[in-house]
């Protein structure tokens, strides 16, 4: 607590104070006109004449395997074209491991065992249309052998479960983690220090599966045609959608790669992907599209999968329990955790296809605090459930925010107080982020015991607040290529699909402040042939690869004023760039355009000096969240949610902010109502529709205020840092709804029938 | 069929018949010059539509002779006979082929060519991504079937975007970041047109009823919400 | 969505004469019955969608004496602005207002929310996935399964399914009367748990529309988790008549709208504060939740107390 860490800008002109772009509002988006009006394609939008539709079996089982297939039926049904099984050559010779983030236990791109309700498995069909491929499908004869099956990690986990993967681990389902399994490690002595501590509490937290819920149902496009620059292999071309963000790891790679083909034999239709919080899956269809659509000549398939179908993109359970020792004066004095996670079906996160791992709720963030005893066990297990996909919150704060209100609750204490009594590294982030936001969100006026208020109509009234990081990363080079056109405009392109966050526009703003060129002379464009183009991470590309085209503003810049300054005759300290015009320093009414000063370009390949993620306290945020509970039906209101966020420096407010505003909305939902729920006797997913998985309307969306705060102590283009993952946190809400109930609610969401509950234990 | 130069809006006016706009700007990659006043698109008059038949491929130049063949070649076909729906939509009439279970969305992919407006996010009725205008207001176009719209006025985003009375509208959409990912926005947007023609100068509460059967998952209901009220504002100042 | 041929209907009279032999089924607004055939829920297709929105003159909305007759085609968004309903069947306006989203309000209709199938999950996983008792099987998977949205007032001829029509128990409670194209029937009869159907309506019978006597005092509250999109988990109408008696009717809690003769009791001296919280533990005290969802009887005699509360 109280300590301070330093700044660590480490680029050109990060230390620069007068902005002309950089932080001001009103720039529209360059996709936004198409994607408002329509014109932006998703994938789900191309047809062309003559598109065939691709389905693959379901598995109607929890999980099963195949021990006999028949597709001759299938195969008469009018206006099918092809129907493949997993014995396939082709298909069983595509990797199973997906590129980029390898995790434990690879399947097959198509097996012949089902590993979840709605798993892809078997018989892939294509046809003329939907209709044709459920007929076809409904043809196979499938002999079933169905196997055992469990959907809750904390049964997976019990002695004597069935072993649901025994090839990876004969003896139990517990498996691997990026990290090695299971995760364990002590610092200081816990025993010891629990002996010390003037209280000890035990803790629970949960959270059951949730669905970080994509916008657009998978339909992966494909159709292969001639190479229009006539490469003289003779190979065609491949055009297929891109669902991700990176392009390192994309269905691009999968395809060539599965092909022993190369990137740029390969091409992607649209940049619009729509939304994916750090959740990289990518179901079989990305491979299979220009797989079956090859197998056909080259026409156009779209493989399709239902909203239904589209569920299993989950994040996964995890269940802790932890004993926490704290201290009279609000400090944490020792902390023995023990965690239950969820891994997917093989076993690790990426097994449908991509997949990566974020670090669930755990241990992890007492590291962050001055506590000296430490002690956590985390284990991954095995289930049936459809898991595949990573957390996009920092969810490794929830523990430890749960933890500080606890300790808040016992003592009398604002959990505002316990966070600065706590965190070991305060100033300047935390301690501004802290005054920040008590002052918008009335923290000194709202704050009460648990229990103690109650409104006008009758609910009951809490608050709480939750310090977590903002993430700076910087763990991904960036590889920017920016050349002044004929035209005199600058150009930089990029080839990631958008999600959201308007990074190449932060990008355009960089570079015009960083050059003096008016806005509309930089033009950050996609660029679809760049296919393997490294632009960077979604979690902060706001920010950090915005330093990366700072660097090559700054050298293209020096390129041009060389340039401009022999045709002046003077040297280069004598001319600068206003406005898009060479001008003479001394008199600025000498100006010259650059158009015609020739073609230059620079790349630069690159990125900020920080560290990677154990050293990520210089940027904080705290969110603050006011709840009324209904004590009658257990109906929890958000009605006001302040944000304070440390962004270091703001690029782009319009998007920066509505960062926030998404991650805060997602918060109230996964608060109150989301969750994946599966029966328990068949393994059957039950809500997988838009009405029984409840995303917020425009009416839930509670009132929110970003406050942003900006002490340059981040790793991107003038101290700045992204907005990431850092508000979906849900545990906050709980924390909230104590303080109104004076009881906890320990699972989430935090629904009627486990507030109601917790108000009737407390008054038992 | 020709290639004419016309203007971004009469594209999204006139439409394109199956498939054809997927040329430049169908697939969505259309972009690389910001907001284009004009772009070159493929467009052809409804006499050059092709009806197909939907077994074995044959064409036929009228409907009619369509229905011939199918009867004559196909009876036992389980796609049934192919009905031919007069749709019109931004304006213009435009004559095709559909099946009689076709929802609108479908319809408007697989045979109208304007696929960007209204997006299929959930397919049931839960979500409004695929809102349109049916005689000016909002319905679903994955719940209602193509055939049912026969006779009625169809506004598609596109069209309520390449009317210039709503350019406002556009442009303050564009200026408040109300697309994060971008995927539902169409669908808000058709909403908002019907919101401003409703209430004039709505305010916050009759924007969020309004707009509460449109699931957003980047949560950017409070932008449309000054998007809509200063569009909403400009347009009754004349602007 | 497979293949099917579409009728557009000239008449209700029509409409039902096609119906008749069990292929062709009837379609309204549509936003029920074309998710159902897209997840082909069932293991029969209709061979014939029957759309019934083509019938002219079937959705008025009109004053007839001590009644309001309403067309079944009546589109939601219109029953819950008509003056006539707010003035003399508030409790329905209400209910038209809070069913599903404002779009799903536009193009829905009064006969299609009546005649909705019920919501539950079981029943509504795509390819006939649970054979349930509605669809001939021999038990129903909610019993023992993931009931948290299920009846509390036990089974109709073994389906735990609830009705979660927004509009029924708001009909149920102002006393009003279906006209089929066979029959006239109370609402209190019409509904229930048969076979695919929520109601007692036979192959080949057509909604015409609704007879809803005028009711000085009605009103209507529903409880979900989200303010829009969501069916109801409990919702409630009570009704004052000119009699002075008030009927409770609850919704969500049980294959058909229930009626609570034990709330009625209770506050058949008069409405006050403390006879309708009465009335609220009178209509619970016959619950019978199952392992997930005694949350339920909490909300429902919350919903009651406050629903009469309403009228005071």
């Amino acid at each position: 607590m109280g300590a301070k860490c330093e700044s660590i800008l480490s680029g050109v002109n990060d230390d620069r104070t007068d902005f002309k772009y950089v932080g001001t509002w009103d720039h529209p988006g360059r996709q936004s006109w198409d994607m408002i009006s329509g014109a932006a394609k998703y994938p789900t939008d191309l047809w062309m004449p003559g598109t065939l539709t691709a389905m693959a079996l379901h598995s109607p089982y929890g999980h099963a395997k195949i021990k006999s297939l028949d597709i001759s039926e299938a195969e008469k049904v009018e206006g099918v074209h092809l129907v493949l099984t997993y014995e396939d050559e082709e298909i069983a010779s595509m990797p199973k491991y997906r590129p980029s983030y390898y995790e434990f236990g690879a399947s097959p791109l198509l097996g012949d065992e089902a590993e979840f309700e709605g798993d892809e498995v078997g018989v892939v069909v294509v046809a003329d249309n939907e209709e044709a491929c459920k007929r076809a499908l409904d043809a196979v004869a499938v002999e079933w052998e169905a196997l055992p099956f469990i959907t809750d990690c904390r049964e997976a986990a019990k002695p004597g479960a069935p072993i649901l993967r025994p090839e990876m681990n004969p003896d139990s389902n517990m498996t691997g983690n990026t990290f090695g399994a299971p995760v364990e490690w002590e610092i200081g002595n816990v025993e010891q220090g629990l002996k010390e501590s003037d209280h000890v509490e035990v803790i629970e937290y949960g959270r059951p599966m949730w669905s970080q819920f994509r916008s657009m149902p998978p339909a992966y496009f494909s159709y292969w045609d001639d190479d229009p620059w006539g490469n003289p292999d003779g190979e065609k071309m491949c055009y297929v959608t891109n669902h991700a963000h990176f392009p390192s790891n994309g269905p691009l790679v999968s395809a060539y790669m599965g092909f022993g083909s190369y990137a740029d034999k390969f091409r992607a239709l649209t940049p619009y992907m729509a939304s994916r919080y750090c959740d990289f899956v990518e179901k079989r269809g990305a491979q299979l599209a220009p797989l079956l659509s090859k197998r056909l000549g080259g026409v156009p398939v779209r493989f399709v999968n239902t909203r239904r179908q589209s569920f299993d993109a989950a994040v996964p359970q995890t269940y802790i329990t932890a004993r926490i020792g704290y201290n009279n004066d609000g400090t944490l004095h020792a902390v023995q955790s023990k965690n239950v996670h969820q891994s997917g079906a093989r076993g690790g996160y990426g097994d449908k296809t991509h997949g990566h791992l974020v670090l669930p709720p755990n241990a992890q963030a007492f590291k962050s605090t001055s506590c000296p005893n430490i002690y956590s066990e985390m284990a991954y297990y095995v289930t049936n459930g459809a898991c595949t996909t990573a957390d996009p919150g920092k969810d490794m704060w929830e523990p430890v925010n749960l933890a500080f209100a606890h300790i808040a609750d016992a003592l009398g204490m604002p959990i505002t107080d316990v966070i600065m009594k706590n965190v070991s590294v305060t100033d300047p982030s935390l301690s501004a982020c802290m005054e920040a936001g008590k002052k918008a969100f009335d923290w000194d006026a709202k704050w009460h015991k648990a229990g103690e208020k109650t409104l006008e109509d009758g609910r009951l009234h809490g608050v709480a607040a939750r310090a977590c990081w903002s993430m700076t990363w910087g763990m991904i080079s960036y590889n920017i290529n920016l050349r002044m056109g004929v035209d005199g405009k600058i150009y930089m392109p990029y080839s990631e699909a958008l999600i959201g966050t308007y990074w190449p526009d932060a990008v355009q703003l960089v570079i015009a402040e960083e050059m003096g060129m008016k806005l509309e002379d930089v033009i950050v464009y996609y660029a679809p042939n760049y296919n393997n183009w490294q632009n960077g991470d979604a979690a902060d590309r706001g920010s950090t690869c915005t330093w990366a085209a700072k660097e090559a503003a700054v050298q293209l810049k020096a390129q041009i004023l060389a340039t401009g300054a022999a045709l002046f005759g003077v040297t280069p300290d004598e001319v600068d760039l206003v406005d898009s015009m060479i001008t003479l320093k001394a008199d600025p009414s000498q100006q010259m355009p650059i158009t015609g000063t020739g073609q230059l370009a620079v790349g630069f390949c690159g990125k900020p000096e920080i560290p990677f993620q154990n050293d990520v306290v210089r940027t904080m945020n705290v969110d603050f969240c006011e709840v009324a509970v209904d004590p009658e039906t257990g109906l929890v209101e958000v009605t006001d949610y302040v944000s304070a966020h440390d962004f270091g420096k703001v690029i782009r407010p319009a998007s920066a902010l509505g960062q926030i505003e998404m991650a805060l909305t997602q918060a109230e939902g996964r608060a109150l109502r989301e969750e994946l729920i599966w029966d328990e006797n068949t393994g059957v997913l039950l809500n997988g529709n838009m009405y029984d998985y409840k995303v917020p309307t425009a009416l839930d969306q509670p009132k929110i205020e970003p406050v942003p705060v900006e002490t340059r102590m981040g790793g991107g283009a003038y101290g700045s840092t992204g907005v990431a993952h850092a508000h979906t946190n849900a545990g906050l809400v709980g924390l909230a709804i104590q303080n109104a109930i004076g009881a906890w609610v320990n699972l989430q969401p935090f629904t009627p029938d486990k507030v109601l509950a917790a108000l009737a234990s407390k008054q038992a | 069929m020709a290639i004419d130069n016309v203007s971004r809006r009469d594209f999204f006016k006139v439409g394109s018949i199956a498939g054809l706009a997927a040329g430049v700007a169908g697939l969505g990659i259309g972009s690389v010059l910001g907001v284009p006043e004009e772009a070159v698109a493929e467009t052809v008059t409804v006499t050059d539509f092709v009806y197909t038949c939907p077994v074995c491929g044959a064409k036929a130049v009228d409907y009619d002779a369509l229905v011939k063949h199918f009867e004559a070649e196909h009876p036992d076909a389980n796609c049934g006979v192919p009905q031919c729906a007069t749709l019109n939509i931004n304006g213009n009439e435009l004559k095709v082929q559909v099946e009689p279970q076709w929802t609108l969305r479908e319809t408007l992919l697989k045979a109208v060519g304007l696929s960007g407006g209204a997006k299929e996010m959930c397919d049931r009725g839960g979500c409004g991504s695929c809102t349109v205008l049916i005689d000016g207001v909002p319905a679903l176009a994955c719940t209602t079937l193509a055939v049912q719209c026969e006779g009625k006025a169809i506004e598609t985003s596109e069209g309520i975007a390449a009317d210039e009375r709503f350019r406002p509208l556009v442009e303050s959409y564009a200026k408040h970041d109300t697309a994060q990912c971008g995927y539902c926005t169409p669908g808000q947007f058709t909403v908002a047109k019907y919101i401003i023609e409703k209430y004039g100068e709505p305010t916050e509460e009759q924007i969020r009823e309004e707009l509460a059967g449109n699931i957003c998952r980047c949560g950017t209901y409070s932008r449309h919400v000054k998007a809509i009220q200063e569009a909403a504002a400009a347009m009754k100042g004349g602007n | 969505m497979k293949h099917f041929k579409h009728l557009q209907a000239t008449s209700a009279d029509q409409a039902a004469k096609e119906a008749a032999g069990g292929t062709a089924w009837v379609m309204a607004g549509g936003t029920d019955l074309l998710g159902t055939l897209k997840d082909e829920i069932f293991p029969e297709y209709p061979e014939t969608v029957i759309d019934l929105k083509t019938i002219e003159g079937m959705d008025s909305i009109e004053e007839d004496g001590d009644a309001l007759r309403i067309g079944a085609l009546a589109k939601l968004s219109a029953v819950a602005e008509s003056e006539l309903v707010r003035q003399h069947a508030q409790a329905l306006a209400q209910a038209a207002e809070r069913v599903a989203s404002p779009t799903i309000r536009h193009m829905g209709t009064l006969g299609g929310n009546v005649c909705q199938m019920h919501r539950c999950w079981y029943f509504r996983v795509p390819d006939d996935r649970f054979h349930c008792r509605r669809k001939g099987g021999k038990t129903c998977p909610a019993r023992i399964g993931d009931n948290r949205y299920h009846s509390i007032f036990g089974d109709d001829n073994g389906c735990y399914a609830v009705s979660s029509h927004d509009t029924a128990p708001a009909l149920v409670a102002l006393g009003a009367t279906v006209v089929t194209t066979k029959r006239e029937i109370p609402a209190e009869e019409f509904f229930g748990a048969h076979g695919h159907r929520s109601n007692v309506l036979e192959d080949g019978e057509v909604v015409k529309e609704f007879r809803v006597p005028k009711t000085a005092k009605s009103a209507f509250q529903k409880f979900a988790l989200r303010k829009s999109i969501d069916f109801p988990v409990v919702n409630c109408a009570v009704a004052q008549g000119s009699d002075r008696a008030t009927r409770v009717v609850l919704g969500g809690v049980y294959a058909a709208p229930w009626r609570s003769k034990e709330a009625e009791e209770a506050v058949a001296g008069g409405v006050t504060a403390e006879s309708a919280a009465k009335a609220g533990e009178a209509a619970v005290s016959v619950a019978k939740p199952l392992g997930k969802n005694a949350y339920k009887v909490d909300i429902a005699r919350t919903l009651v107390k406050r629903t009469l509360t309403d009228l005071v």
